[in-house]
Parts: structure tokens; C-alpha cells; sequence
């Protein structure tokens, strides 16, 4: 497969043949549905099936000696819950949140069970059904830090959506910080 | 339908014992010794039957057996015992302190319904 | 009807495991030189329970393999056979065996196993030696020579005779048929207008001559007729009395004609079984005749009437039942009565009757005796029984057991309890809730304080259902011990105390590695040989304590022998070879320091290392393990006199007694029992040590401090320790002061998982979830100072430098 260089996505030549749907529209069946949700500017879309709930943000209690990026842990419905900050994980400049700041609370099976974390986003989107087939692979955008989080690119009525690899999102918080990226051993294991 | 008394030590036997004869549509009702059988003997007088395992701690069905025989309510009522092959004496043992007649283990729900019958 | 067996197979691994466990017990109990009856019974009892189990749930490997062992143990009890100390080790070799094989089937994989294979053979050996004393027994009850089974009955041969048919009429007419005008004389004439009469025999069935009554019909008749003629025309002859009387019509030659003879013993009814149960069961193969014989009924001043007087004749025709099913049916009653049974199906009359003459010296009795109909006899048992179709509910035990834990009746009758009330609290909030003004804002509060009492209630209920009295790991040592003790020639004599001391499910599960452990070091390197205890004026015999009991809202477990001792100068030797401490070090070490060096990663005193312990790893894990479920562990010692080692546990790990501790914004709290005091922080008593480090003189002790701002990267209220809370928490045997900035309340905490969800972090050893919603972290004491690090240890090694603090540290532990 062909990988798009940067110019091909900026001027929208990908093919626009995926469905854009309500969130209502369950006809698409065939494709899987994604949450999109904006970033300083960018769409970014993960799985629904991860989605677990969406939730305004509320202050989280902070992690001793924890990265920048993991805001802390809050209490859903008796479950301690690790928020993390989705622009500082991808080395997007730091706003501050408001009420209007949204959690999106992500759920995982792993081999260890499930984990669940909450990662905070700019402003929920929209939902789309895409097709696997509309998938790009990603381009090299030059930007090291969050091009591992990406599993693909589609585009989208003149849109260009980044959908994100959970399973990769959810070791996240693992890592001391993104620059040092060590696993210790423990950090695997989630 | 009859109501029958178990009695076992082993928790399985009884729950298999009782499982099979409420499935038959009779009450069970079940002591794990022959102590707690004897109590229950003379606090419940309308039994129609009683399947007494051998050996058990505190009182034995040979035991329990001679006791309830001892007891008005319970002078002709059946009174099997659960015996394994081993304790081929103790049928002789049993019989001698007034048992009706004897299972041998191990049984099926099948077998069991079988020898309750030639009694009830 | 179709049972699925394998419902019962979790409660019969959970009991057989618990008999395995009984066995255990009871084997290490017994004297082969002195046997307590009552010990080899409950050996045996738990082994014939499972072997029964097992057979009866298809576990054939299992029961194979318990069946030997059971009738060696069987024989022991019978005291039929000898065992030593040997066959003991054996037998217990045979509880871990099926233990294994149990695993293993529940596991769903085959149970044979090495193990199993040559401890079958052993027992097989054992009984091969001792068989010629039991087989001979077991022989004789197994076929038991009886004069009865020796009167064979002929084979049938059914021969054809053409279009005529012998017929067996039995014709029982009811007492009152005379009074109907039918004459039986008549109708037996007609019955020859149709062919052959062979044989026409009569009953009489007469009462007392007081009571005879004239008009009754006292006689019963057996007919056997040569015809040709079919049922039908038999059957009509009878037509007018049909109502009148009890007719059985067979075509004897092609049916058998079993004869029976039962001549029960009196005492029969007092068995239980019952002849006319019998009698049924023999209906169930065909037609059945049955002539009471009242010869032996006493007059009725010597009448017992639980004895039964009569004895019987009974006629079986059936083309089906052999001679072993007629003898299934009496099986039980065999010693009880003279049974005979013949077949006389082919047999010329006169034959059967000189047989029957022959083997029944009364059996001429039979016919000219009075003759009482079963029925009769029938009403006097059912009169004797108490009403079967009571329909009263029995009482019974509730059969449904969890597969995981088994809770006390007492404990499911409490939470119920508290539920109720916490639903009638909660309507009276809500009924509150939904007229509500200011004026009832004290009836609010009482209310919330209720459900708070309600609450808290509940949550001691719910916990009180984890907790499990300590003898379940406390049972595994006395085998251990005995083992111990044998393996290394030893002798040992176990003490446990405080077996109902209750402990939550989770930390037992934890403990038990750990507590195994420390009883095996006391074993291996505290307890002496016996020479050596004897030449040290001790008794032979070493003693292993294991105590446990609450204190506060802890479990303490005390493991305690009466051993050498711990060596001060040979543990401080080894650590210093093996570079733990120095020797500068070593010289200011008080006692509880030095016995603390064995809980040292890699030390072990061991002069020789066994298999059993003293690899050098161990004490460390202990003491890790013990910490990590937020224990505590500490050692005494005197020389010849013994070890004390005393393991403090929370009584769970669900819930933790917390102090409330705040650090500028942030709420975290400390586990209760770790903490020792907390106090203002004077500036006077904070001295710089060394790199810049604190130590806090608490009265006569330095203490290091800590401050949870800086571990933590927090902004605190204040840098100036004046203006800060200390609190001083107990951590590995030394004290910690950790600074705060405020003390806040103290309370119980529900512990949850943050690595559940995220991962282990340093110094926090859990989470919980505050009144208001927000999450508070549990602080790890250990964490935090190893969190400190480089710090912490300069500031106790530079108290260890100072001179007068050690004195003071010595004297103190002195």
C-alpha cells in the first residue's frame, strides 16, 4: 500500500467514500463506529466499543511523583480511575481545563482483565461508521511523540480523522513520561 | 408420598441421597449423625422411612438403629442401611440391632428408588 | 428418572478435603503402640466416606485406591491387624496422595499417579500378609451356607400339550358370599363339565370356634383343571360371584408355579421389614396366592403384638421371576426366617408335596390349621404405624453451600438483621426527604446518624462474614511438625493456642506461606537434637508454641520454641561477611537490632544448609510478605531458652483504621496501627545531621525525618517545621517522624486497588474513597522512606554516629 506523503492528506485528494452517519444511523453495520473528539484542531477518533462514558472533567487527586500527563485518580462509582491528559501526552501545549473539559472514559479488555482510564479531550465530535477499507496507514507527520498512538488516517467529508490505538493509549500512563519512554516492569503488566 | 429420614455424614451422599427422593416426590429430611438422626427421630414421629449410613462420628447407624427401635414410632418403621462391601459384618451387625434391610454403595439415583420401593 | 451426579461433586471435593484434613490430624494422633479406638475410627470413617463418595461419583480411580487402605484401616479398628509407625508415615503418605488425586480430578485430569500406583501396591502387600484372617470371615458372609439354598428348584421346560391346558384356579371367596345364594360346591361342578379336575384343594380359614359364625364362608379353594376350554368359559362360571370373591385364573403350564415357604422368626417385624411389602414385590412378577398359617399364634393373653406369629405359604405364578429374584426379596430378612422356595412347574403335584413334606417338617400344619388372610394381618401394622400421608413440611437443612466459603447460619441471620434496619432507616430519610423544612433538621440528623450506625453495622456484618478462625491454616503444622521432627531426628511437641481467633480470608490465605516458614526455622536451626537438649539439662522434647489472638483491631500470631536461641555474635558475624553492616556498625548494635539482621535480604545462620530452610532466602520474604498485607513482624530471643517471633496482621485488608493527614491541598492517610504518636515539631529538637537530614529528638531517642512535601513534590502549607504536625510512625522496627501539615480525622477506610486501574506507586500502598466522593491515597510508610532514600539512611547512620544516641538506643532496647 501506498503511503500518502504529508501533501496528499493537506489537500484532501483521499478518497471520500466513507458513510458519514448520525449516531442514531445503525444501518452501517458493517463498519465500525468511532468517537471522534477534538484536539487543538485535530479530529481524533477512537473505537465506541472502548467508550465506556463520557463525563465532564472534575478535579482528580493527584499521583504522587507521577508524569506530567497523568492528572491523577478519580472516583467512578467506586472504582479508582486514572486520568490522563491526551495534549500532554501528544506534546500539544497545555490548556487549562474549564467545565466544559471532557473525560473520555476508555475501557480495554487485556489480558489481565479489563482496565479502564479516562483520558481528557478538547470537546466531543461526532460518531462516524468507517470502513476498514478507508483506513490509510500513517504518514510520517514528523512528529515522533503521538505517531505511535495512531493506528490510521481516514478521511471524512473533507475531514481528516486520526484514529487512535487504544491498547497503546491505555499504557499511557505507564510510562514515567514520554520523553524517557522506560517501562519498568510493572508498567506491563496493565 | 413417603417422608424419609438420611442420614450420612458425607454432606454429597446426602444431598445426592435427598436430590434423588425429592425427586421422587418425597420430603427428606436429613441428619448428619446419628445424634442429630435420633433428635430429629423424635421430634419428627411421622417418618416413613429411614436410610442410615454406617459409619459416622458421634453415633453409628448401628447405633441409631437400636435407638429407634427403642422408640414406639419407629418399632416397625424401615430402616435401611447405606453399607459399602467392606462392611459386609455390619449388615449382619445391622440386621442383629433391627435394620430393614440395606443399600450398598455406591448406588445410583436408579438403584436407590429401586430398594425404597420394596419397602414403601 | 435421570440425575446429573455432577452437581454433588464440589461439595464432596470440599468434603472429602476436609475428611483428608481429619485423617491428617487423626493419624498424627494415633499410638501404634496404644490404639484409641475412637482415633482409628475417625481414620477410617473419613477414608470410607471418601471411597464411598468416590464410587458412588464415578471417581474409580479414587476409590480403587481408598478401598485397600479403608479395609487395612478397617481391620486395624477390628483390631484384626498391627500397625507401626511405619504403616502410619504410609498412611499419610496416603492423605497427600489423595489429596493430589482430588486436585487432579478437579483439575479434570487422570488422578492415578506415581504416587498413587506404589502406594496401592504397598497396601495390596500389606493385606496379602494379613488376608488369611479376614478372607475366610468375609467368604462365609458372603455365601452363607444355608440348608434353604440347597433344595435347588427345577428348571421349567415348558411342554407342549396340545389344545389342552392346565389351569390354576384360585378361588378365595369373601365371608359373606354364602350370603349371595352361590354355592361353591356348584360352581366346582361345573367348572369339571369342562374338562379334567386335577386336584381340588380346600382351606379352611376358620376363627375360634367362639366366634364361628355359621353363615360365613370360611374356605378357600386351589383348583387345578385339564381343559380345553378357554379363559373365557372359566372365567364365566365364576361371572355371579365375581364380586364376591378373590379369583385368580392361570394357565399353569405356561407359567411357573413358585412355591414359597416363609416361616419368619416372631421378631421379625422389629426389623422393619414387612411381609407384606415382600409379598407385593412378588405380585410384581405375577399372580400371587397367599395362605397365612396361624399355628403358632399364641393365645391372645400371650400375645405380643409386635410379633409376628404367623407364617406363610405363598403360590407365585409368573413366566418371568427366577429363583434369584424371589431371593433378592427376602434377602434381607434371611437370618429371620426359614425361607423355601420351589418351583413346581413341571414337577408331578405328589413330587412338590413330598418336597415340601421333606424340607417343611410343619408343613402338614399348613392345611389344617386355622388360616388368617393377609389382609388381616396387614390392618394390624398399619394400626401399629402412624399416619404415612401426613402431609407436615420437615424441618431441613438448607442444602445449598457456597463453593468458596462456608459462613455460620449466625452470621447470615445478623446481615439480614442489619439490612432490615437499614431499610427502615432509609424509609424513614426518604419519607423525610420528601416533606422536608428546616424545623425537622434534628429528626434529619438523628436520621443520618442512625444510618451511619446502620452503616457501620452492616460493614462489621459483611466482614465478619470473610473471617475464618486461624485453625484453618493453624492444621496444616502438626503434620508438619511430626514430619519436621522425623526427618531431622528431632523431637517436637506442638502447642497451639487461640485456633478460633478469627482472620480475614485474604490475610490467612497470605499468612500461611510465611507462618510455615518461620515454624520450619524454629524447627530446623531453634529446637536442638535431643542429646544436645538432654546435655543442656532441657527436655528431650522441644516445644513449638503457636499462639494467636486480637489485639485492638489486630491479629497477632505468636510462634514461639524453646530452642538455642538466636546467636547475637554468630548473626552479626554473618552479616558482616556478607557485607550487610559494617563492623563499626556492629559494635553499637543492641540485640533487637542484630536479631532484626536475619529479616536481611540474603542472610541465613545456617551452619549447614538443609532442604527444609536456611537457604538464605526466607526471612526476608517473611517479612516482606508480612509487610505488604500492612503486618508487622519482630523477634525476641535468649540464649537456651528460645525465639519468639510476633507477626501483627490487620484483621483484614478490606478495611483499614486511617488518620486523616493533609499536605497543602492534599488528603492522605496513614494506616492507624502504624503510627506511634504524633506531635508538634519544635524547632529546638530538629538538628541537621550529616547531608543536610533531619532527626527529631523524640525524649530520649533521634528519630530521622521525613517531610511528605519534598517526597511527594507537593506545595505545603510551610517550610518551617514549627508550623508543621509530626507524625511518627513505626516503620521495620524504627521510628520515622513524617512531616504534615494538619491532622485530620481518623476513620475506617475502605482499601481499593489503584493497580487495578493504574499501577503500584511508591509509598502508596492503596486508595480509598472519602465522604465527599474524592479519592484519598494510603500512605506506605516503607514506601515513603524508601522514596526518601539517600536521606533517610544518612540521617540513621549519622545517628549511629552519635555516641550518647547509641547508648541511649542500646539502653532502651536493653
Amino acid at each position: 500500500m501506498q503511503i500518502p506523503s504529508k501533501s496528499d492528506i493537506s489537500n484532501s485528494s483521499v478518497p471520500q467514500s466513507a458513510q458519514v452517519m448520525n449516531t442514531t444511523d445503525m444501518n452501517a453495520h458493517e463498519n465500525d463506529q468511532y468517537l471522534t473528539f477534538m484536539m487543538a484542531g485535530e479530529e481524533y477518533g477512537v473505537d465506541i466499543l472502548c467508550v465506556q462514558e463520557i463525563r465532564g472533567w472534575d478535579s482528580a487527586t493527584p499521583i504522587p511523583n507521577a508524569p506530567p500527563h497523568v492528572k491523577g485518580v478519580i472516583n467512578l462509582r467506586g472504582t479508582i480511575v486514572p486520568i490522563i491528559d491526551l495534549r500532554q501526552c501528544f506534546n500539544m501545549p497545555a490548556i487549562s481545563y474549564t467545565p466544559l473539559t471532557v473525560v473520555i472514559v476508555l475501557k480495554v479488555q487485556t489480558s489481565s482483565g479489563s482496565r479502564i482510564m479516562g483520558i481528557v479531550v478538547d470537546a466531543v465530535s461526532d460518531v462516524y461508521a468507517l470502513a476498514a477499507s478507508d483506513m490509510r496507514s500513517v504518514p510520517d507527520l514528523g512528529n515522533a511523540a503521538n505517531v505511535e498512538f495512531i493506528r490510521s488516517l481516514v478521511s471524512v467529508n473533507d475531514k481528516m480523522i486520526i484514529l487512535l490505538d487504544i491498547d497503546k493509549l491505555l499504557v499511557l500512563d505507564q510510562v514515567p513520561a514520554l520523553v524517557d519512554g522506560a517501562f519498568t516492569d510493572s508498567s506491563i503488566s496493565g | 408420598m413417603a417422608k424419609i429420614l438420611a442420614v450420612d455424614d458425607s454432606s454429597s451422599m446426602r444431598q445426592m441421597v435427598s436430590f434423588t427422593l425429592k425427586g421422587a416426590g418425597h420430603s427428606v429430611i436429613e441428619a448428619a449423625d446419628g445424634v442429630e438422626a435420633l433428635a430429629l427421630a423424635k421430634s419428627e414421629s411421622d417418618v416413613d422411612l429411614v436410610l442410615s449410613d454406617i459409619n459416622m462420628p458421634n453415633m453409628d447407624g448401628i447405633t441409631l438403629i437400636k435407638e429407634l427401635r427403642q422408640l414406639q414410632a419407629y418399632k416397625f418403621t424401615p430402616i435401611l442401611m447405606l453399607t459399602t462391601e467392606s462392611g459386609v459384618d455390619k449388615k449382619t451387625e445391622g440386621k442383629a440391632a433391627g435394620a430393614t434391610g440395606w443399600i450398598v454403595k455406591p448406588f445410583n439415583p436408579e438403584q436407590l428408588l429401586a430398594t425404597i420401593g420394596k419397602v414403601l | 428418572m435421570s440425575i446429573d451426579l455432577s452437581q454433588f461433586h464440589q461439595i464432596f471435593f470440599e468434603e472429602s478435603f476436609e475428611g483428608l484434613d481429619v485423617m491428617e490430624t487423626a493419624l498424627m494422633d494415633l499410638n501404634p503402640e496404644d490404639l484409641d479406638s475412637e482415633t482409628i475410627n475417625t481414620i477410617f470413617r473419613a477414608a470410607h466416606s471418601i471411597k464411598g463418595g468416590s464410587a458412588t461419583f464415578g471417581f474409580t480411580a479414587v476409590a480403587e485406591f481408598t478401598h485397600d487402605l479403608e479395609t487395612i484401616l478397617d481391620q486395624v479398628r477390628e483390631r484384626q491387624r498391627a500397625i507401626d509407625s511405619e504403616d502410619v508415615n504410609r498412611c499419610l503418605l496416603a492423605v497427600d496422595c489423595m489429596r493430589e488425586m482430588l486436585s487432579l480430578i478437579q483439575a479434570e485430569q487422570p488422578s492415578e499417579t506415581p504416587l498413587s500406583k506404589s502406594l496401592k501396591l504397598q497396601f495390596a502387600e500389606m493385606l496379602s500378609h494379613k488376608s488369611q484372617v479376614s478372607s475366610g470371615s468375609l467368604v462365609s458372609d458372603e455365601h452363607h451356607p444355608s440348608e434353604m439354598t440347597s433344595s435347588e428348584h427345577l428348571q421349567p421346560t415348558k411342554a407342549n400339550r396340545n389344545s389342552l391346558h392346565n389351569w390354576n384356579i384360585e378361588f378365595i371367596p369373601n365371608l359373606e358370599m354364602l350370603k349371595s345364594g352361590n354355592d361353591a360346591v356348584r360352581i366346582i361342578r361345573e367348572l369339571e363339565g369342562l374338562g379334567r379336575l386335577l386336584k381340588v384343594d380346600c382351606t379352611a380359614d376358620l376363627p375360634n370356634l367362639s366366634s364361628l359364625d355359621a353363615e360365613r364362608c370360611y374356605l378357600r379353594w386351589h383348583i387345578e383343571l385339564e381343559t380345553s376350554a378357554a379363559r373365557g368359559a372359566i372365567e364365566e362360571i365364576f361371572e355371579w360371584v365375581a364380586d364376591d370373591c378373590e379369583l385368580y385364573i392361570k394357565q399353569a403350564d405356561s407359567l411357573d408355579h413358585w412355591r414359597i415357604t416363609f416361616q419368619p422368626e416372631n421378631g421379625i417385624l422389629r426389623t422393619g421389614n414387612d411381609p407384606v411389602k415382600m409379598f407385593s414385590a412378588l405380585q410384581d412378577f405375577g399372580e400371587l396366592k397367599v395362605v397365612s398359617n396361624l399355628a403358632d399364634l399364641p393365645s391372645l393373653a400371650l400375645m405380643d403384638h409386635e410379633c409376628c406369629y404367623l407364617k406363610w405359604q405363598l403360590e407365585l405364578y409368573s413366566n418371568t421371576v427366577t429363583d434369584a429374584d424371589i431371593r433378592d426379596i427376602f434377602e434381607w430378612v434371611e437370618d429371620e426366617a426359614k425361607i423355601l422356595v420351589e418351583n413346581l412347574t413341571l414337577s408331578d403335584q405328589t413330587d412338590a408335596e413330598n418336597l415340601s413334606a421333606v424340607a417343611l417338617a410343619s408343613s402338614s400344619a399348613l392345611n389344617d390349621s386355622n388360616v388368617a388372610s393377609v389382609a388381616a394381618h396387614e390392618g394390624q401394622l398399619s394400626a401399629l404405624k402412624s399416619d404415612t400421608q401426613s402431609s407436615k413440611q420437615p424441618n431441613k437443612k438448607s442444602a445449598t453451600e457456597s463453593s468458596s466459603i462456608r459462613v455460620g447460619i449466625d452470621k447470615i441471620d445478623n446481615l439480614i438483621n442489619m439490612v432490615g434496619e437499614l431499610v427502615i432507616t432509609q424509609s424513614m430519610l426518604g419519607q423525610l426527604g420528601g416533606e422536608f423544612d428546616l424545623e425537622r433538621l434534628p429528626q434529619l440528623l438523628a436520621g443520618l446518624g442512625q444510618l451511619e450506625q446502620n452503616t457501620r453495622e452492616l460493614q462489621e456484618s459483611v466482614m465478619r462474614i470473610r473471617m475464618l478462625p486461624i485453625s484453618f491454616t493453624f492444621s496444616r503444622f502438626p503434620r508438619m511438625v511430626r514430619d519436621l521432627g522425623q526427618a531431622l531426628g528431632k523431637e517436637l511437641h506442638l502447642e497451639m493456642h487461640g485456633e478460633n481467633t478469627e482472620l480475614d480470608k485474604t490475610v490467612m490465605e497470605k499468612i500461611g506461606d510465611p507462618l510455615v516458614h518461620l515454624v520450619r526455622n524454629a524447627i530446623d536451626h531453634g529446637i536442638e537434637l535431643p542429646s544436645e537438649r538432654l546435655a543442656k539439662g532441657k527436655s528431650a522434647v522441644g516445644t513449638i508454641t503457636l499462639n494467636a489472638y486480637h489485639q485492638g483491631g489486630n491479629v497477632v500470631i505468636e510462634i514461639s520454641d524453646d530452642g538455642k536461641g538466636l546467636d547475637k555474635d554468630l548473626i552479626v558475624a554473618k552479616a558482616i561477611e556478607k557485607n550487610i553492616i559494617t563492623e563499626v556498625e556492629a559494635t553499637t548494635l543492641s540485640d533487637e537490632q542484630a536479631f532484626d539482621l536475619i529479616f536481611q535480604p540474603g542472610f541465613s545462620t545456617a551452619q549447614q544448609v538443609s532442604d527444609l530452610s536456611g537457604r538464605g532466602v526466607g526471612m526476608d520474604v517473611v517479612k516482606r510478605n508480612i509487610q505488604a498485607l500492612n503486618g508487622a513482624v519482630e523477634i525476641t530471643s535468649q540464649p537456651d531458652k528460645g525465639s519468639q517471633i510476633t507477626i501483627r496482621l490487620p484483621l483484614t485488608l478490606a478495611i483499614l483504621d486511617g488518620q486523616l493527614v493533609r499536605v497543602g491541598n492534599n488528603t492522605y492517610i496513614f494506616p492507624l496501627v502504624s503510627i506511634v504518636e504524633s506531635l508538634q515539631c519544635k524547632r529546638e529538637l530538629v538538628s541537621k545531621v550529616g547531608n543536610g537530614c533531619d532527626v527529631f529528638k523524640l525524649r530520649e531517642d533521634y528519630v530521622p525525618i521525613v517531610a511528605l512535601y519534598k517526597t511527594f513534590n507537593l506545595e505545603p502549607d510551610a517550610q518551617d517545621p514549627e508550623k508543621s504536625l509530626l507524625v511518627v510512625v513505626e516503620y521495620d522496627g524504627d521510628k520515622v517522624g513524617v512531616v504534615v501539615d494538619e491532622l485530620l480525622a481518623q476513620q475506617q477506610v475502605v482499601i481499593k486497588s489503584l493497580e487495578q486501574n493504574y499501577k503500584r506507586v511508591e509509598g502508596v500502598s492503596g486508595a480509598t474513597i472519602l465522604g465527599d466522593g474524592t479519592v484519598a491515597l494510603i500512605l506506605d510508610v516503607s514506601g515513603i522512606v524508601k522514596l526518601s532514600g539517600g536521606e533517610f539512611d544518612s540521617a540513621k547512620a549519622a545517628i549511629q554516629r552519635l555516641p550518647d544516641v547509641n547508648n541511649l538506643t542500646q539502653k532502651l532496647a536493653g
